[in-house]
């Protein structure tokens, strides 16, 4: 189980119901104190350490390369 | 009369002997304690807008507006503090290390003043740029930051900023109230004055000079382990999950910046002494909020529930003419309020439309009732309601989201990034208390809690048991007691909405 922090003014509307899923353990917030993270592009903060990319999208796709797990499959 | 604000941002209440310090650590505070066995104090005063310049716009404008902007600048429409106290004849001075009047997001705080001291480098303050390999061992007490990453407010700013700091008087509260004493030295012959004291301390990142860093903790103050500018959220998950440990040793931190912070205004207290200013100066000491440091397992002020933590503020008033002076004031009394205080305190103008009520009668002996209810919240999110013996949380819907409105463009969540244009925006008169037109743009709703909850603050200072559930009239009355709130306030149609109040 991954523990993902994402925040309200950097995520995706349409990705933030990816998030919602059983490898995942969402912590939303409306400002994670990663500004300079937040206005250069696409960040998560997983399991404490931060994952950027071009999109949320994209940093789920590294993260399901890292794990070997089908992330955005919700049947796994 | 000349009136000196003091803020001390983040000052926990529960820390102070003045409220009874219901914690683990015996935190001394002389002065603010001397302090407040000289001055009235407030035992049931709540913030009001949060997080730290909406609650400087309540404070320098008298505008309660966390129900209809989030953080942001001064408005051109607002009568500042310092304007309405020169316009009284008051000579004013800002000395202030908060340098989020200087960011991203905010402005206008400081122009009215005859004149402004800024003390540099605290937290993001973007100050230093060398050395280019800080310390290896304050970054990792800073939560590792990449030095070389040039993204904005990068935590590594602040181990430059302090790269030098040496002796304890090179810290932040030490130059601030020392600023502030000599001040006094230099100009308290004027005919009248307004000194505003906006001190950062205590505010993390909790990073301290020596005595204070070992005085409540047997840790090593240098360990790299051991964190001191903790990220917000839950101490149990993600980034800001904590160990047993680090949160006891941040809470050591905190207290020891305390103590600091006391130290230092002692020095403000001695020269009102030293002067003789006593008799013709109102002094306030208070906060803009709390700071959660592992209360209800929670860090900083992150997305949580808005326990008393956050919200049930300090606040000690010296008035030469009061009959209540080392008295306690139970009536309820909100942060907004302390606007209209000051400027009658000045003899100044309170202007007709401002959110805020004049505490003097109380000081004065005229009254014990002050307001009915206080409200706060962050904007956006969740809004609050207390009558003094219950505090009501109400949550939002997430599907509805909040108008923002403002003469300026602002983040409505990333308050310190280069603005972004809003999808769309509308420009109107929409505001109850000006004739300006204002810009009009949403952005997403974010709730705290998913259920309403109820607190007997009397019964349950720390809030302990939610009573909602149980407490079903009382629960009733409050949820009636904040619609009257929003309606006395002339809050916009669409809060009502998205709090389903209609």
């Amino acid at each position: 189980m991954l523990e993902i922090n994402y925040c309200l003014s950097n995520i995706e509307p349409e990705t933030r119901p990816l998030l919602h899923q059983p490898h995942f353990h969402p912590i939303e917030d409306f400002c994670l104190g990663r500004c300079g993270y937040c206005e250069a592009g696409a960040f998560l903060v997983v399991d404490g350490k931060v994952v950027t990319g071009e999109s949320h999208s994209e940093i789920i796709e590294k993260l399901e390369q890292e794990t070997g797990h089908h992330l955005l499959n919700t049947d796994h | 009369m000349n009136v000196i604000f003091i803020c001390i941002d983040s000052l926990n209440r529960h820390f102070l002997q003045a409220y009874g310090q219901p914690i683990e650590l015996a935190v001394a505070a002389p002065n603010l304690e001397r302090f407040a066995a000289k001055a009235a104090v407030f035992d049931t005063h709540y913030a009001g807008s949060l997080p730290c310049m909406p609650a400087r716009r309540e404070y320098f404008a008298g505008i309660q507006e966390f129900l209809w902007r989030p953080w942001g600048p001064m408005e051109p429409f607002d009568v500042s503090l310092a304007l309405a106290a020169r316009r009284a004849g008051a000579i004013t001075q800002l000395v202030t290390d908060h340098y989020h009047y200087f960011q991203y997001g905010s402005h206008g705080y400081f122009n009215d003043y005859h004149g402004f001291e800024f003390i540099r480098g605290h937290e993001y303050d973007a100050w230093r740029t060398q050395p280019i390999e800080p310390d290896p061992i304050l970054l990792r007490q800073i939560g590792s930051p990449d030095p070389q990453q040039l993204h904005f407010m990068n935590r590594a700013v602040y181990a430059r900023n302090v790269a030098e700091f040496q002796a304890e008087e090179e810290f932040f509260a030490p130059k601030v109230f020392r600023q502030t004493a000599d001040w006094l030295t230099h100009n308290h012959q004027y005919d009248k004055w307004l000194l505003v004291v906006d001190s950062f301390d205590v505010h993390e990142p909790f990073h301290l000079p020596e005595p204070y860093a070992s005085l409540y903790t047997d840790e090593n103050p240098r360990d790299p382990a051991l964190i001191n500018w903790p990220y917000y959220g839950r101490i149990d998950q993600g980034q800001s999950k904590l160990s047993d440990r680090q949160v006891a040793f941040v809470r050591s931190q905190f207290a020891g910046k305390v103590t600091m912070v006391d130290r230092w205004l002692g020095q403000v207290l001695d020269k009102l002494d030293a002067l003789n200013l006593w008799q013709k100066t109102m002094v306030i000491i208070t906060a803009d909020h709390g700071h959660y440091l592992g209360d209800h397992g929670w860090m900083g002020k992150p997305n949580a529930p808005m326990y008393n933590t956050l919200t049930h503020i300090p606040l000690f008033i010296w008035h030469p003419h009061s009959p209540l002076q080392g008295r306690r004031i139970p009536a309820l009394t909100s942060a907004v309020d302390l606007y209209a205080t000051i400027l009658n305190a000045l003899e100044a103008e309170v202007p007709a439309f401002v959110h805020s009520r004049s505490l003097v009668p109380l000081l004065l002996g005229q009254t014990t009732q002050h307001r009915d209810w206080a409200i706060y919240g962050y904007w956006g999110s969740t809004v609050n309601v207390t009558n003094g013996r219950y505090t009501y949380l109400h949550p939002c819907r997430e599907d509805r989201p909040a108008d923002c409105y403002s003469t300026m463009f602002m983040n409505p969540h990333g308050w310190f990034q280069p603005i972004k244009r809003p999808k769309e925006a509308q420009a109107g008169q929409f505001l109850p208390y000006t004739e300006f037109p204002v810009w009009r743009y949403q952005a997403m709703s974010y709730t705290r809690h998913t259920e309403p909850m109820l607190f007997d603050v009397q019964a349950d200072p720390a809030q302990m048991a939610d009573l909602a559930a149980e407490e079903t009239a009382v629960t009733a009355d409050m949820r009636h007691l904040l619609h009257e709130a929003l309606q006395h306030l002339q809050a916009p149609e669409s809060q009502f909405a998205r709090l389903g109040l209609e």
